[in-house]
């Protein structure tokens, strides 16, 4: 998270008031606000010594919550829900397509540390699946050409606010 | 008076016996009363149950879902019938445990834990002999090493919590946690560092909860539980007076385990857990009494030995009189050697002449807390302080690291919501948990306690009644007072006047808050006032007598309360009683059958300048090392050098034994019988868990011998015919004795007769001297203060891994891998200014004399501030210290003095 | 059911903006909690209450008038009111929608709780996966303050003051777990927590707390508008009012639908203003209620079941939060249930030995089935693993793990007999 100035995180945990009950919703912010996608020692330190608690509670939540990384993430990470209603409707088509497409396994980020992609658990767009969810964003009801399309949208750096 | 509820029974029957208990009893709990051990690998007593292993799953007859619930959670209820050992619950059991060892490395043979495992335990109570699942394992983890005293194996973690609750929820430390979920779920230090890494500071009560071999002590490796006895007694080190199993295979101590003391309820600091059995065995202990002959030290026999000391002493005392002779006294070692020392110097060698390391820490405390209250000691328990209290004031200590166990207790009080205000030139570490931390410069905390009061009195938060009923002396205070706006203490301090204000409203407002102090306080050219000025600002607000409240000085040394209360004092007769009254010195004369010099004596920093005048001729030191401990090292060496005659009675050959004429080996806690008295008045036993090597007797015996010799005959059996004695001599002791003393908590003096249970807290009602006594007291600046020549002010303290001269923790090897030489702290703004990095060797020199030793770079000291640690030889710091002292009780002004830095670049 | 019998999706997209506290007061916002306020005794809504037989919607059913009850005559305060909108159970959308389209309801209701109570502070927890609903929802909250519906002297009434935050999930589903999300409000771990004690007297900050569901709080300004005996009438004897559903896996129209209670499953299934039958041409086989903690019915079965409390219940089913994922027969049961434990594998949160272990052990077992590696035996092993994890699990999410996988085996035994390689010698029984 080198890429976040320090001014920058200190802004993001006042905003919270630095309160505990924020933590979550700091980390969160922290870690889309940096390039690398994910929370170092660091920031960690950081965050603790402003919310009054250790890192080791800190390191704790990060490592506990599922949407909180601990280690560099690639520029967009690609999440497709594998709970059964989604993987019943084609989630295994929208894997096997990113592997084919990226050339790169599950969890695994590609040589130009752009993409990587991984199943969580259900976000709540059932009805649309197969889809794949980058950031808070959901690109529904995919299709083997529709998936390529992304690809090259996301390269061509098409979301900017992804 | 609260008229309480009559507390609410229930009544159940567990495997056919009914068993009443209170409500809200947990079935754990309630089983145990009738004799029933149900199986628990989370459970820990001194916390709220974690319910997280579910091994001790019971059934309740027609419960809901099957009726199992896990009796460290589910609460007695009327008509409950539960089932600890039916097939449903063994199978449930069983369960659990396999689960456990379908993921655990079983590697028993080679492990430390072996025969000190609950899981290898129970596994062979219930069968099983292995796991009958085949899935995934935790990935092989290296075992991580890099703890200097304890290894740590993730595969044979059972994330039972306990280690993480303890270092979160006692320790107050949270160094590691139960980190990731599900079957990723590892216990670890944050980020997976290595254990060095983290800010763990090896208190070793992780590895003294862990019920498997996950964390286990290096020395472990060395025996199994089985070949050993364990022998509890009272750890060697600072005034907490923690309980200690000692673990003993053969004769010789191979561990340390935290027994359920009342000061420390299981828990221990790294130097209880780790440091306080290697000195025991070390190889360089003395084993004979050693006559130095043409400057060498050549072997001798104890006759030879003691003939020499017997008669030199008595010429010196022919020649010159009995106030030619003095003797230091232990505060290391039990009561009952030091209440023969004094004995042996009084009757003897016919002086008052004997003191002990209490002058230079906590004489003042002892002298102004008698003078206010009547009592110089600590007035409530550690546990009262800790445990329900609302705040606490915090000057001049830093227990975290002087008295580890007793930080960790007021880390538990804040956890617990209370508020802590430190008042602390330094950022000491408990500064992270205040609610408040008063900056103040060195030297000003009579100035600070007087705005205090100025603000409750101005605000009308005093106790008026209390003050009415209890005490005298106020009005002049509150004249005194008036003048210490917080302005003008802000001014002195050096801090914001709002935080005065803001922290003398913390204090006055809270229903509990108890003052704890330590040397901060005391060591200063004004140390008895600073102390007077702690008991006037708790009876301004009627906040003693009272429980989580008082006047409470922390005692540095394991028994230099004891110390000073058998009489080791030039002062007082063994229990306060004063020389200066006949009466008293009638009484001993009669108890002793000899006539006693009934002039007061030198206090042992008025032994050496009169030693370099030639007045003091002899001198007899028992286990101190006053060229280290003592300010101004040259003039103790001069001291030393000029005297006729020196006898050191020692465990190790320490730098003051090399200017002794005779050494007599000296016998350590763990091979002794007898008594510690801790900081809060608590007589504790220590117990014999080994033999002494070679020739090494019994100190008490040896003293005993040498008063024979010179005439004055004086046998003892055993430690405990010495407390016999001390309890007819001392009404405060009147009713210990050490049958009474197998009591898991010891007694507390004032202790009067057969039947008075101890006092917790003392000034109940009125205070030891009758009224409270308030001293208006007008702040005077330190005695040296930073020029230009000399611009740092420098104060000294402890560190959390040494203990004073490290004759003991110096001896164990992981302590010395973490620490193993002096330091100096240094704000990063001189350090800037003097180019100096964190690391560097620098030269510190004071008006006295100049020592090397290594930067420490950081935020902790002030600017123009810096603080040493008084542990090594090398750089020793009390070779610049001040001798200068205070009025009152003659203590050296150690926290004060100024100093010039200089980097030396190689 | 007509869209203009719906009592929780009626404002659904009948606004420009779904946080204009003006629209909302226009389409019978806020009557609700006037109502409740101009009564002379609150303990009077508890009564209404338990005539409308509202049961939580988060998924237990526990009866709101019941919990209410507790909580009010509990002593000690405050006493703090918390939305649970973790909605985590796969399958299951319909808070995120009510939070989207109808905030203003949630708040009511939960508005409405904090002066039954007392309370000083409201909380609403939404799972880190719906933060793009924060700034909608904290736009709601502010318009709610400026137009005196939330800050001090709500409706002018002197002492009655109350505000809501917003608490971000991160990406745990057991976080959905009562005690477990007060941990994670506190900024602690979100693992649940020992009980005895009852949240209701040992809560968030070791106060009193009510933990409700988002569509639970929505419902209660329906039932203060029109009263409990309609709001029971919308429903079933068993459990009053409608409730949203969630259509997923093989049917043609998967979506967000509310129903009254006691709508007939198969009109769910097969009418084409629900679920519309089949997406795949292949015939349904089976329906998982609830998400994955819930049960697994047989669409033939189910044929002339009605979708209510009892109703189901006649089966051994529950509605649990509303998530109907439908299966057609292309579905092995065994590949089903794998996927269900690979769900909780995930989530448990690591606590509990059973749970912690045992969630990988019936994972690892079911895919034994899968490659059809299982032993003789295996089968009772498995069921017996089942029962103990059921039996000693800490929490809600570990107790039901088995939920699914027994009634999905009580439906398809068949294809767990065939998971099994007869011809390989019996397991060795094991100890438990
Ligand atoms: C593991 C687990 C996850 C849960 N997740 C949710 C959830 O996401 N949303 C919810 O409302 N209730 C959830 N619950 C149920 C809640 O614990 C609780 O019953 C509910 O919030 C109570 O509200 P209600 O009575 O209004 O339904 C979950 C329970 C468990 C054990
Ligand atoms: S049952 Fe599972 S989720 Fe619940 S406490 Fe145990 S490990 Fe955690
Ligand atoms: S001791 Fe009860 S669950 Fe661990």
């Amino acid at each position: 998270m080198a890429t976040l100035p320090v001014e920058e995180k200190i802004a993001i945990i006042n905003h919270y008031d630095a309160n505990p009950e924020q933590a979550l919703n700091i980390l969160v912010d922290l870690q889309f606000a940096s390039a690398d996608g994910y929370i170092d020692q660091e920031t960690a330190q950081l965050v603790a010594d402003y919310l009054g608690m250790t890192e080791t509670r800190i390191y704790e939540i990060i490592s506990f919550y599922a949407i909180l990384k601990e280690q560099p993430q690639a520029r967009y990470v690609l999440k497709i829900c594998n709970s059964s209603p989604c993987h019943f409707s084609g989630e295994r088509a929208v894997s096997t397509g990113l592997k084919q497409i990226l050339d790169v396994n599950e969890n695994e980020t590609t040589a130009d540390g752009m993409f990587m992609y991984h199943g969580i658990p259900c976000v709540g767009a059932c009805a649309q699946a197969p889809f794949v969810k980058i950031k808070e964003r959901v690109f529904a009801n995919l299709t083997f050409e529709k998936l390529e399309a992304l690809i090259v949208d996301l390269r061509a750096g098409r979301y900017p606010e992804l | 008076m609260d008229t309480k509820t009559p507390t609410q029974t229930v009544t159940l029957t567990i495997d056919d016996q009914n068993v009443t208990v209170p409500k809200g009893t947990t079935l754990l709990k309630a089983a145990t009363e009738v004799g029933i051990e149900i199986p628990t690998l989370c459970h820990l007593k001194e916390l709220s149950p974690d319910g997280s292993c579910r091994m001790c799953m019971v059934e309740v007859e027609g419960g809901r879902k099957g009726g199992l619930v896990t009796a460290c959670t589910a609460h007695a209820a009327d008509g409950m019938v539960i089932h600890t050992q039916n097939k449903k619950v063994r199978d449930s059991r069983r369960f659990v445990l396999d689960l456990l060892l379908s993921n655990h490395k079983i590697d028993c043979f080679n492990c430390a834990a072996n025969g000190d495992c609950k899981l290898q335990d129970y596994s062979i109570e219930y069968g099983l002999t292995g796991t009958s699942f085949h899935g995934r394992r935790q990935p092989a983890n290296k075992i991580d090493h890099s703890n200097p005293f304890f290894d740590y194996d993730p595969e044979k973690c059972i994330m039972c919590r306990r280690c993480s609750r303890v270092c979160e929820l006692r320790q107050g430390r949270d160094v590691i946690s139960i980190a990731k979920r599900g079957f990723d779920t590892k216990m670890m230090p944050s980020y997976g560092e290595a254990w060095d890494e983290s800010n763990c500071e090896s208190c070793g009560n992780c590895v003294s909860v862990c019920p498997t071999g996950a964390l286990t002590a290096k020395d472990h490796k060395n025996y199994r539980d089985w070949e050993t006895k364990k022998i509890q007694t009272t750890c060697p080190h600072c005034g907490t007076g923690c309980q200690v199993n000692l673990v003993v295979k053969g004769n010789k101590i191979v561990g340390a385990e935290p027994a359920n003391g009342p000061a420390n309820k299981n828990l221990l600091c790294v130097k209880g857990k780790f440091a306080s059995y290697k000195f025991v065995g070390s190889d360089d202990r003395l084993t004979t009494p050693l006559i130095k002959r043409d400057g060498q030290f050549v072997e001798a026999t104890w006759d030879e030995a003691l003939t020499l000391v017997a008669d030199k002493f008595t010429a010196l005392k022919q020649a010159h009189g009995g106030d030619s002779l003095a003797g230091f006294s232990c505060s290391r070692s039990i009561n009952e050697d030091n209440f023969v020392f004094e004995k042996m110097v009084r009757t003897a060698f016919e002086t008052n002449n004997v003191d002990n390391c209490a002058r230079v820490c906590h004489s003042a405390t002892v002298h102004g807390l008698a003078q206010t209250l009547g009592s110089g000691a600590m007035t409530n328990t550690i546990e009262d302080i800790t445990t329900d209290v609302d705040a606490i004031l915090l000057v001049g200590s830093n227990p975290t690291e002087a008295h580890p166990v007793i930080g960790s207790q007021i880390r538990q009080a804040v956890q617990h919501g209370a508020q802590l205000v430190v008042a602390d030139p330094r950022k000491i570490d408990l500064v992270h948990n205040a609610k408040l931390h008063l900056q103040v410069k060195g030297g000003t905390n009579v100035a600070l306690a007087n705005g205090l009061m100025n603000v409750i009195i101005n605000e009308g938060l005093a106790d008026e009644a209390f003050i009415a009923q209890r005490t005298e002396g106020y009005e002049a205070l509150k004249a005194m007072v008036a003048d210490y706006t917080p302005e003008v203490v802000a001014e002195i301090c050096e801090i914001e006047p709002e935080a005065i204000v803001q922290a003398a409203r913390i204090y006055a407002n809270a229903k509990k808050a108890p003052i704890i102090y330590c040397l901060g306080v005391t060591e200063h050219s004004t140390g008895t006032e600073g102390v007077m000025s702690m008991s006037n600002l708790a009876m301004l607000v009627g906040k003693i007598g009272k429980p989580g409240c008082g006047v409470n000085p922390l005692r540095g040394q394991n028994n230099v309360q004891g110390a000073c209360d058998m009489g080791c004092s030039p002062f007082d007769f063994p229990g306060y009683q004063k020389v200066a009254n006949q009466d008293v010195v009638h009484k001993f004369e009669k108890a002793w059958g000899t006539t006693l010099n009934p002039k007061i004596g030198l206090t042992s920093t008025q032994v050496l300048p009169a030693a370099i005048r030639g007045d003091i001729k002899g001198l007899y030191i028992f286990g101190e090392d006053p060229i280290v401990t003592d300010p101004d090292t040259s003039h103790v060496r001069k001291a030393l050098e000029n005297l006729d005659f020196l006898v050191v009675q020692e465990l190790f050959m320490t730098e003051t034994a090399a200017y002794a004429d005779v050494i007599l080996p000296g016998i350590s806690f763990a091979e002794k019988d007898g008594t510690f008295t801790n900081t809060e008045r608590r007589v504790q036993r220590v117990r014999k868990a080994v033999e002494p090597r070679g020739l090494a007797r019994e100190d008490f015996a040896v003293f005993a011998e040498v008063a024979t010799r010179m005439g004055q005959p004086m046998a003892y059996d055993s430690a405990s015919d010495i407390m016999d004695e001390i309890a007819q001599l001392l009404p405060t002791f009147g009713g210990i004795n050490f049958k009474r003393l197998e009591n898991p908590n010891g007694l507390q003096w004032p202790c009067r007769d057969q039947d008075d249970p101890g006092t917790p807290i003392m000034h109940v009602g009125e205070f030891s001297r009758g009224k409270g006594l308030f001293m208006a007291i007008p702040y005077k600046p330190a005695k040296e203060l930073p020029d230009d020549a000399y611009p740092y002010m420098m104060s000294t303290g402890r560190m959390l891994y040494h203990y004073n001269t490290r004759a003991m923790t110096g001896r164990t090897e992981g302590i010395n891998q973490i620490s193993d030489h002096s330091y100096i702290e240094i704000n990063y703004e001189d350090a800037n200014h003097l180019g100096i990095k964190d690391g560097d060797k620098v030269k510190v020199s004071s008006r006295r004399g100049s020592i090397e030793t290594y930067a420490a770079v950081g935020d902790r000291v002030m600017a123009d501030s810096v603080f040493m640690t008084f542990h090594f030889p090398d750089g020793n710091v009390n070779e610049i210290t001040n001798a200068v002292f205070d009025d009152i009780a003659i203590i050296p002004e150690y926290k004060v003095c100024a100093v010039a830095i200089e980097p030396i670049n190689s | 059911m007509a869209a203009n019998d719906n009592v929780l999706m009626a404002r659904f997209g009948q606004y420009i903006d779904a946080t204009d506290v003006q629209a909302y007061c226009k389409q019978e916002g806020y009557e609700g909690l006037k109502h409740v306020v101009s009564l002379a005794e609150p303990a009077d809504f508890l009564d209404e209450l338990d005539t409308a037989m509202l049961r939580g919607r988060g998924g237990a059913g526990y009866p709101l008038g019941k919990k209410w009850r507790h909580l009010f005559y509990s002593e000690n305060d405050p006493k703090y009111i918390v939305c649970n909108a973790d909605e985590g159970e796969p399958g299951t959308f319909k808070d995120k929608a009510l939070l989207e389209y109808d905030p203003l309801a949630v708040i009511e209701g939960m508005t409405i709780a904090g002066y039954m109570f007392g309370s000083p502070q409201g909380y609403i927890y939404i799972r880190g996966e719906y933060r793009n609903l924060h700034r909608r929802f904290t736009q709601a909250l502010e318009h709610a303050r400026q137009a005196n519906f939330l800050g001090e002297n709500i409706l002018g009434v002197a002492g009655f003051n109350y505000d809501i935050k917003i608490i971000s999930g991160a990406g745990a589903y057991v976080c959905g777990e009562n005690s477990a999300l007060l941990n994670s409000i506190e900024g602690k771990t979100g693992r649940p927590r020992v009980k005895p004690p009852h949240l209701a007297d040992v809560g968030l900050y070791q106060k009193p707390t009510l933990v409700n569901n988002v569509e639970s709080y929505a419902d209660v300004p329906v039932i203060a508008r029109m009263g409990g005996q309609a709001f029971l009438d919308l429903g079933t004897e068993d459990g009053g009012g409608t409730k949203l559903i969630c259509l997923s896996g093989h049917v043609k129209n998967r979506g967000l639908y509310e129903v009254k209670l006691g709508t007939p499953i198969h009109e769910i299934l097969y009418s084409p203003n629900y679920g519309g039958g089949s997406s795949t041409g292949r015939p349904l086989k089976f329906i998982h209620f609830g998400g994955q903690s819930g049960p697994i019915g047989g669409v033939a079965e189910l044929d002339d079941c009605a979708y209510s409390y009892d109703g189901l219940s006649a089966h051994d089913l529950t509605i649990g939060s509303g998530a109907i994922v439908v299966m057609d027969d292309s579905v092995n049961m065994v590949d089903y249930l794998t996927s269900v434990a690979e769900f909780f594998a995930h989530e448990s949160c690591g606590k509990c030995t059973p749970c912690r272990i045992g969630s990988l052990r019936i994972l690892e077992t079911l895919q034994l089935f899968q490659r059809r590696d299982a032993v003789p035996g295996d089968l009772e092993v498995f069921e017996s693993m089942l029962t103990h994890v059921t039996q000693l699990s800490a929490c809600g999410l570990g107790q039901s793990i088995a939920t699914s996988m027994v009634s999905g085996m009580a439906l398809c035994p068949d294809e767990f007999e065939q998971a099994i390689n007869w011809a390989l010698p019996k397991r060795q029984e094991v100890s438990w």
